[in-house]
């Protein structure tokens, strides 16, 4: 799997917002077909500021970002979009769109005039729909939906874009435990089609569990990249969150699991 | 409005409100305190009669045109600010733009020294548009941003320009002669006086152009709608559509306000109105806005014109108030 070139390739790059002291400084990383990439890291460290530049979204200072070998500044923004599909922390729509109307707007950078939908878009809206168990209420309005439902609209909007690269910023964070998993596995069956996925996420556990490289931040830095095994240490988490964690192991699968440390240290 | 905006049903919902459009065009004229019967000018025409359609076709018509750009023009570009803006109570003066231009406005009609005018422009015409072009630059200059404009800023800088403009509006009204102050008055309440075609003419190479590029907006003006971010990943420019989007607005207020003034409520209520009636689609709501919003200003002013036998009421009066009950009770709908 390493062999294979990066679909996008994130390379050196560093941010500066204005008017503060915070930065984040040379940070690189490959997003690889077939892969799932977790980010992780505490409140502050860079997670998605790094995912923004990594969409192209926020130009980086320094450094460079490659989509599919070519310089991702070149590249018009459409053009970025029918390889790329980004989604944000938080989407709010001003307007009640029906959840269709705004899945369809995915399609927006395959098609050229007006955008009205050419049957075959259609079928890769409800597609995206299918996948992601939203066809159902497909005339419902955005405001009747639950937090998490919205959360899956909006995923299907992205997908409908037909992306190879996925890029989610703590895509599940309104989600139930149950919705998690689902969401989490449907990110693995993207990854069986060839797409890259890196994603945003506190759940240190779903990284473990469902990704297959992790990249931990701290302080706008890279502390540590490679497998659930190599990242999640005691000791490597200790010295990023503090001495509040305490490092176990899945019974089923033998993969690390976080739990938060007792008071007063485990008995 | 469930399913995703065809081109059949997008055929069919313009249809619909050009024909309203077209239905003001045809009607308005032919409604006024002078009786113009459309059979008696038709005789007269085919009879070449000399006196044919001076009412008619140089006070009425030009009137009406005017309403229906006017109009048009007032709610397409608050349907617009609606969208960029992400609030629903933006209006096409929210930007300043209006402040700026009745500023100008309110020195040509004070200051005698500016009585000069340009080519085709009165001297009120001009200073109007100098005002609003300075307001928009000054809110341009605060709101811009490396990478594009910042909304936030957009909004609370044209407030200020709106609150600085009345305070300057103040002054000058305070010092000047009080024989101006009516006519003062009588541009700020906003109207669609004009004699004939030689006014509008002027200012069509702005308005036209300004039209065309906001109409273009539309379909990226949805994703806008998802927030700029959700935008930017669906591949739209986010920054070159707010600027266009500003750039487009700037020219169409500024070219008719200079003409009718200050008209209040369109900008707000059509595009409320017209999301009511079909949905929330840019596509459909933007043109929409500007056929119904050009139909509503016509009717507004030929109520205006004939309701009282002796005297016409200015169209802004007209839309202020029948736009803040309808406003009302559109709000009001809401609650249930």
């Amino acid at each position: 799997m390493n062999a294979t070139p990066g679909l996008l390739s994130v390379q050196g790059v560093g941010y500066r917002y204005e008017a503060s002291e915070w930065e984040l400084a040379g940070l690189s990383f490959e997003a690889r077909a077939g892969e799932i990439l977790a980010i992780i890291g505490p409140n502050g460290s860079g997670k998605s500021t790094l995912l923004r530049i990594a969409a192209g979204i926020l130009p980086p200072r320094q450094g460079k970002v490659r989509l599919e070998g070519r310089d991702m500044e070149s590249l018009p923004r459409r053009e970025v979009a029918r390889t790329l599909g980004y989604l944000p922390q938080q989407v709010q729509s001003a307007f009640d769109y029906s959840v269709e109307e705004a899945v369809s707007m995915g399609r927006f950078p395959h098609l050229a005039g007006l955008g009205f939908l050419r049957p075959e878009d259609a079928r890769i809206v409800e597609s995206a729909m299918r996948r992601t168990e939203t066809l159902e209420y497909r005339a419902r309005s955005l405001s009747r939906l639950s937090g998490g439902e919205r959360q899956r609209v909006f995923l299907a909007s992205v997908l409908a874009q037909e992306p190879r690269v996925l890029l989610l910023d703590e895509p599940t964070s309104a989600l139930d435990i149950h919705h998690q998993a689902r969401f989490f596995r449907l990110l693995r069956e993207l990854g069986g089609t060839g797409i890259a996925v890196a994603v945003v996420t506190h759940d240190l556990n779903i990284a473990s569990l469902y990704c297959d490289r992790l990249l931990l931040l701290s302080r706008g830095g890279a502390v540590r990249e490679g497998n659930a095994e190599e990242v999640l240490r005691q000791e490597t988490l200790a010295e990023v969150y503090g001495e509040s964690v305490h490092v176990d192991r899945d019974s089923r699968t033998g993969r690390p699991i976080v739990l938060p440390g007792l008071p007063g240290g485990t008995p | 409005m469930s399913a995703p905006l065809t081109a059949r049903r997008w055929t069919w919902v313009m249809a619909i409100y050009a024909a309203l459009f077209l239905a003001a065009f045809l009607v308005c004229p032919f409604v006024g305190r002078e009786p113009v019967e459309a059979s008696a000018q038709i005789k007269r025409l085919l009879a070449g009669h000399p006196d044919f359609g001076s009412i008619l076709l140089q006070l009425r018509v030009p009137r009406v045109l005017l309403a229906l750009l006017a109009g048009g023009t007032l709610a397409l570009v608050g349907a617009c600010f609606q969208v960029i803006l992400r609030n629903p109570l933006a209006d096409p003066f929210t930007l300043g733009i209006t402040g700026g231009s009745a500023v100008g406005a309110v020195l040509a009609l004070s200051v005698p020294g500016l009585a000069i005018s340009f080519g085709p422009f009165s001297s009120l015409q001009l200073c109007s548009f100098v005002g609003a072009a300075i307001s928009l630059g000054l809110v341009y200059v605060v709101a811009r941003r490396p990478h594009g404009m910042s909304m936030n800023t957009l909004l609370l800088a044209g407030v200020t320009i709106s609150i600085l403009s009345a305070g300057l509006i103040m002054l000058i009204r305070y010092v000047a002669d009080p024989y101006n102050l009516i006519s003062m008055d009588r541009w700020l309440m906003g109207g669609l006086d004009i004699v004939g075609y030689r006014e509008m003419g002027p200012v069509l190479p702005l308005l036209l152009p300004g039209l065309a590029l906001l109409f273009m907006q539309a379909g990226p003006l949805n994703h806008l709608s998802l927030g700029e971010e959700m935008a930017a990943g669906h591949g739209v420019q986010v920054a070159q559509v707010q600027r266009l989007t500003f750039v487009g607005s700037g020219l169409t207020i500024a070219a008719v306000v200079s003409l009718a003034g200050p008209i209040g409520f369109v900008g707000l209520i059509i595009p409320h109105a017209v999301r009511r009636l079909s949905g929330y689609d840019q596509r459909i709501v933007l043109p929409a806005s500007f056929l119904l919003g050009g139909a509503f200003l016509a009717l507004c002013d030929t109520v205006g014109r004939t309701l009282f036998s002796k005297q016409e009421i200015p169209v802004g009066v007209i839309t202020a108030i029948v736009g803040g009950v309808l406003f009302i009770k559109i709000l009001l709908g809401r609650r249930r």
